[in-house]
């Protein structure tokens, strides 16, 4: 009797899995020979689709088939990622709204887990404003999980759109700090003082993502900031030493110095500021010899550098009292007398 | 003789009673896979790690190579690490004291120069002859240490990791370019939820390998190959995959795995057994519940390791000797574990699970061919009840790695080739008849090791997959 339940049972699964095997073996040929068909579509299209973007040919014909189709949002998804430049980005984006967007709204709509991320990263490389109703709707449905969730917040914080601060104040799953990171890192500077005003507000995940964003944030700009005293141009250079001044970023001070003997006396004066926020002791004897400076305000702005100095009163007497230089000596004294003139 | 016909009758019930309970089991299991992976089915395959990519908040990691006697595959394997994507990693290679030529190897072809790095000792460990690093790729370093083994080089490249995140990878294994990304995921996600986590191995005899990447993969033509290829789809596709959603997890392989460095080193390291990746992750569940934190330990399906499998008979029994007794190790070592609420599920559902299944699986298997053959011998009467537990045996075999690799092929699909498909699920069906039977007794022969106290390293002979 168990003899006979067992040899049924066992039949019955060898039976069964030969079945799902024959299943599968099916589909594998199917499915080879799509992904053959797929690839073959691809590099039909890749020229033409490549022409009309770059403003060169006519629009490829509607796709005839789902095959094609396919095909066609693969391509213009490598391309999005390719191609830079805003005009460029703009027809990718044209397009993706004319071919595309009936479909992918569909897919957001899918029960399938995995179709509508899909569908969401589609959206996020084409930068498909026109569906962030679609997405909205699919944020605030039941069905949402924590990953869709994390992305079309992503989303919104890319494409600039304003509710993600609320959203990220009270989202609908808890999020990580990670999550955070990713969302504010995608932030425009105007979303993240929205945000920052409110950080009280935020999770404490959020509040530790928001401080390290803002110091990544501060490290980038200071790396632009530094790069563009290379500039041929004296206002750029002018410009980014006052910047740098303004929020306090270091340099190192070989280069403060060959700012400081600029040609230029705005691009000195604005060194001699930048000198002063980093205290470089080192800059104490070119600062000194700009309290001679043939332009008051770089006579001004030495005095208060050195003023800022550890050893920088020592200096200031010393020029109040043997400096050559009328000047010097008058800006000096001003200097040590507490004025800040 | 009536004596001896009950105890097998007895001891044949007991084993049947333990295969169909084992084969309830794994079909639990089987469909607790089927429904995490039938999920992830219609994803994007990379679309959801770009953005880990670029970010500047990916963590940095240091992969550890320990390399003992791999000339023949050492370069291709640290080839294939310094081309993976991730924004910031560094390559130990961790030479311990080889007898052949891996390190001259290593420093003609990466032309390795001698520097001075200050290292932390905070495990003590063989000593560090000489750190050696490339010119032409600054985060590759090669220790050269006195011999130690395993464990103990893991542990010397620890103290030279400066990266918050470890990851060991064995000499002879070659990466998907992506798989580190994959598996570092869920780490940076769960804000250090999670502190170790595993992908999947696979093997890489007959797979075509090009300058350390995989370039196309295949099925060896060899039977005993083939076996093994179907075992690993079983053991990861339905054993981990499992009981990583319960976080039941005890083994993150050693061929591949990522682990929250200040973790491992509060956990001691590697311990010197034969199955140092299995004592570490059950060193870390037992600090995790020590220190009543709720971390977790996970098993990632999609990142894969490839690795070269043995292609002899001798070969593969010393592995699965050494693998066994390693278990047996780490199980005596924890046994305080057992059954212990103190540590929850791992020592209520976790170790049972290891010692039943697991680690007695073998014995009750060759107890049962054993019952089989001497039920065909005590006559007639008994012959149904042979059959019976050879009907049994074949369910708890061969269909369930038939169930594996249709499940592989459902959702994973690596395999391009109808052809390999159609050899793998007929192997499959073979699997009671030869293949289990011989593993069985190996692994029994690894439990009477442990016994012995054999302490010899099985060394295998290695041609080199990714040379």
């Amino acid at each position: 009797m168990a003899l006979k339940i067992a040899v049924s049972l066992t039949f019955f699964l060898f039976g069964t899995l030969t079945a799902v095997f024959a299943y599968l073996m099916v589909r594998k040929r199917r499915e080879n020979r799509r992904q053959a068909a797929l690839r073959a579509g691809k590099e039909q299209l890749r020229l033409p689709l490549l022409r009309y973007l770059l403003g060169d040919e006519e629009q490829p014909p509607w796709p005839a088939s789902l095959l094609e189709r396919e095909a066609l949002l693969e391509l213009l998804d490598d391309f999005a990622a390719l191609l830079k430049g805003e005009q460029v980005q703009a027809r990718i984006r044209a397009f993706a709204e004319e071919y595309f967007e009936g479909w992918l709204r569909r897919r957001l709509a899918s029960r399938h887990w995995g179709e509508r991320m899909n569908a969401l990263f589609f959206i996020e490389d084409l930068q498909m404003k026109a569906l962030l109703a679609d997405i909205e709707r699919l944020y605030r449905s039941r069905i949402a999980t924590k990953g869709e969730v994390v992305k079309i917040l992503t989303i919104f914080a890319k494409f600039d759109y304003r509710p993600v601060v609320v959203y990220v104040l009270q989202p609908k799953h808890e999020l990580t700090e990670f999550a955070y990171r990713v969302i504010f890192g995608h932030m425009s500077e105007r979303l993240l003082q929205q945000v920052k005003r409110r950080f009280a507000e935020l999770p404490p995940a959020g509040q530790y993502a928001l401080i390290d964003i803002i110091g990544i944030r501060r490290r980038q700009e200071q790396s632009f900031l530094q790069e563009r005293l290379a500039s041929e141009e004296l206002e750029i250079r002018v410009r980014a030493l006052k910047a740098m001044a303004e929020i306090g970023a270091p340099l190192h001070a070989r280069q403060l110095a060959h700012h400081l003997s600029s040609p230029h006396w705005q691009e000195r004066l604005m060194a001699a500021r930048l000198a002063g926020r980093c205290r470089e002791e080192r800059l104490l004897p070119l600062l000194y010899e700009r309290l001679s400076d043939r332009s008051f305000a770089v006579r001004a702005e030495a005095a208060a550098a050195l003023a800022r100095l550890p050893s920088g009163r020592i200096a200031l007497n010393r020029a109040a009292q043997q400096a050559d230089d009328r000047y010097a000596r008058d800006m000096a004294r001003q200097w040590l007398e507490g004025g800040e003139g | 003789m009536a004596f001896w016909q009950s105890v097998v009758s007895f001891v044949g019930n007991a084993v049947l009673v333990y295969m169909i309970g084992v084969v309830a089991f794994y079909t639990f299991l089987l469909v607790v896979s089927f429904w995490h992976l039938r999920r992830l089915h219609r994803l994007d395959d990379w679309e959801p790690y770009e953005e880990l990519l670029e970010a500047s908040y990916a963590k940095p990691v240091s992969i550890l190579v320990p390399a003992y006697n791999e000339e023949a595959g050492i370069v291709g394997s640290v080839r294939s690490l310094l081309a993976i994507e991730y924004p910031q990693y560094e390559v130990i290679v961790i030479n311990d004291g080889s007898t052949d030529r891996t390190l001259e190897r290593l420093i003609e072809h990466f032309e390795l120069r001698p520097v001075y790095r200050v290292i932390r000792r905070q495990l003590a460990t063989k000593e560090v002859k000489a750190i050696y690093q490339s010119p032409a790729y600054p985060h590759l370093f090669v220790l050269d240490k006195e011999n130690g083994g395993k464990a103990d080089a893991l542990n010397a490249g620890i103290n030279a990791a400066r990266y918050p995140y470890i990851c060991s990878i064995d000499g002879d294994s070659v990466l998907e370019r992506h798989a580190f990304l994959k598996v570092m995921k869920p780490m940076l996600e769960s804000d250090g939820e999670v502190i170790a986590s595993g992908g999947t191995i696979r093997v890489a005899n007959g797979c075509q390998i090009e300058r350390g990447e995989i370039v196309k993969v295949g099925l060896s033509r060899q039977p005993l190959v083939v076996m093994q290829t179907i075992e690993y789809l079983r053991a990861f596709l339905l054993g981990r995959l499992g009981l990583s959603r319960h976080n039941l997890l005890l083994i993150v392989s050693g061929a591949f795995g990522v682990f929250s460095k200040p973790w491992v080193i509060e956990a001691g390291g590697y311990a010197d057994t034969a199955g140092e990746d299995m004592e570490l992750v059950v060193r870390l569940h037992r600090l995790a519940r020590e220190k009543n934190e709720p971390k977790k330990i996970i098993y990632i399906p999609d990142p894969v390791c490839w690795t070269e499998a043995p292609e002899t008979y001798r070969d593969l029994r010393k592995q699965r000797r050494r693998w066994h007794r390693g278990l047996l190790e780490s199980l005596w070592r924890h046994r305080a574990l057992l059954f212990n609420p103190k540590y929850g599920s791992i020592g209520l559902l976790s170790l049972p699970y290891f010692w039943v299944i697991e680690l007695l699986g073998p014995v009750v298997e060759l107890v049962g061919y054993i019952v089989i053959i001497l039920s065909l011998c005590f006559g007639t009467i008994y012959i149904e009840f042979a059959l019976l537990l050879l009907t049994v045996s074949v369910l708890y075999g061969s269909l369930l790695s038939a169930a594996a690799v249709l499940l592989e092929e459902w959702t994973e699909r690596k395999f391009p080739n109808v052809s390999d498909l159609v050899r793998l699920f007929f192997f499959s069906l073979t699997e009671t008849f030869w293949y289990r039977p011989l593993t069985a007794w190996w692994r029994c022969e690894g439990i009477i090791d442990a016994f012995r106290w054999q302490k010899q390293w099985g060394s295998m002979k290695r041609k080199g997959v990714s040379a």
